[in-house]
């Protein structure tokens, strides 16, 4: 029995040397896990997107002489126009003497 | 790993970090914050956790990397990330393929911005 | 999917129109399924798997690429179809509350995989250029090139540039240095030669250096 356990770690010996993997017969725990593992930083770090992605206004500033339109844009502005029209626009600023007699309550 | 304290005028994180583009609440901005700084620091973590574990180093070694470890600001650790949907910053019932939230998915998905989703007949 | 004698059944249809001038051969040839050139020696030299959410323009790049393949002289196998994938998600209808009425999505995807056998590697680029250049919305293309070599042509290969496995057990030499003093040295693999060198940083720092006795 302990012949045959002897050529079984043998054989694990010779396989260890000629696929260079690790031989650990005692199994030791040798943190081997924590180098051999891949890194996941660089799949984490553009979860939201690449925060160098071109935006509208360098796209804006490239092509001067064209008119270009955020269409996002362009609609907020249309809303804003819409409820100001309405009179649902925001509150005007507070004055300083109302600010004043606020305070003093 | 040291932290330097640069002027950073009313930036609220330690480091500076740029914005990610699209949608943007005070929550997407702390949690991708916190992921470039554990991928910045993963080398380091992931060295000190490899002599920590090795039972073939000295103990004393050991311990003293599990210090260093424990040292190290909370922004580094991999459990600090969550995902976060990418539209809304909504953190509950992520759908990881798309990176939305449950109603953001169902939204896109029934608008046809998803490619290939469609309704489930079985 | 419509199958090969479908094809071959619209071709026969097409015939019966009466032409005003004969159609070239090639031209009536695409009225048919696409022809193969057998595969002799049964050498695989690369697998294109094509994925698409939808077989419409999956089966009709499949027969796109059937086709530039013979008159490359490229002898193709398939299309073969693989398993469909499917992705199912059930979600909350409401946005709020609500939480019994759920909606299921579904995702398949469908996949196709085609063999080149026999072909030279220059050649079997040239056509991958082609068939991507011509590429059709929303199908995927991946492909598996396989390279062989004689025993000889590996040995000079290892001989003259190390190989990865070289570089790595420069890493493990690198880290078993230091455990060298350790009671049972014990070989380290590892694939990021960054962490390696960090771990090397840190021991090595003189503060560090006192607790390693």
């Amino acid at each position: 029995m302990s012949q045959l356990k002897n050529r079984l770690r043998d054989v694990a010996e010779i396989q260890a040397r000629i696929f260079n993997r690790t031989l650990n017969p005692t199994n030791k725990r040798t943190g081997a896990k924590f180098l051999s593992r891949n890194l996941r930083g660089p799949s984490l770090i553009n979860y939201y997107g690449n925060p160098d992605f071109i935006k509208f206004k360098q796209v804006k500033a490239i092509f001067p002489n064209i008119k270009l339109i955020d269409p996002e844009e362009y609609y907020r502005v249309s809303r804003v126009e819409f409820k100001k029209s309405r009179g649902k626009g925001a509150p005007k600023k507070l004055k300083e003497a109302k600010a004043t007699t606020k305070r003093k309550k | 790993m040291k932290i330097s304290f640069p002027s950073l005028g009313h930036f609220r994180f330690p480091i500076k970090t740029k914005l990610p583009p699209g949608n943007v609440n005070a929550r997407v901005i702390r949690d991708n914050f916190k992921r470039q700084q554990v991928a910045e620091s993963e080398i380091t973590t992931r060295a000190l956790k490899f002599i920590a574990r090795n039972t073939t180093l000295p103990a004393r070694a050991r311990l003293q990397a599990q210090l260093q470890l424990s040292k190290m600001p909370n922004y580094t650790r991999m459990t600090q990330i969550r995902n976060r949907c990418v539209d809304t910053g909504h953190s509950r019932s992520i759908i990881t393929a798309f990176r939305l939230c449950r109603t953001q998915f169902r939204k896109q998905a029934l608008e046809g911005d998803l490619p290939g989703v469609k309704k489930g007949v079985w | 999917m419509s199958t090969k004698k479908e094809i071959n059944e619209i071709g026969k249809q097409f015939l019966n129109v009466k032409w005003d001038k004969p159609l070239p051969i090639n031209v009536e040839s695409l009225y048919f399924a696409p022809l193969k050139i057998e595969p002799k020696h049964h050498n695989l030299i690369a697998n294109l798997q094509l994925r698409a959410y939808d077989y419409e323009n999956l089966d009709f790049y499949c027969d796109f690429i059937l086709r530039c393949g013979f008159y490359l002289g490229i002898p193709l196998t398939g299309p073969k179809p693989l398993p469909i994938k499917r992705e199912r998600w059930t979600v909350i209808k409401s946005p709020f509350a609500n939480a019994k009425k759920k909606e299921n999505f579904e995702r398949k995807t469908y996949k196709r995989l085609i063999r080149v056998w026999d072909t030279n590697l220059d050649l079997l680029q040239f056509f991958i250029a082609y068939i991507s250049k011509y590429g059709i919305t929303g199908v995927g293309l991946k492909c598996n090139i396989f390279e062989s070599m004689s025993l000889e042509e590996c040995n000079n290969e290892i001989q003259n540039k190390p190989s990865t496995s070289q570089i790595n057990s420069n890493q493990v030499d690198l880290l078993n240095d230091l455990f060298t003093t350790t009671p049972e040295s014990i070989k380290i693999q590892n694939n990021d030669e960054r962490i390696s060198l960090r771990v090397k940083e840190i021991l090595e720092n003189p503060e560090f250096k006192k607790y390693l006795k």
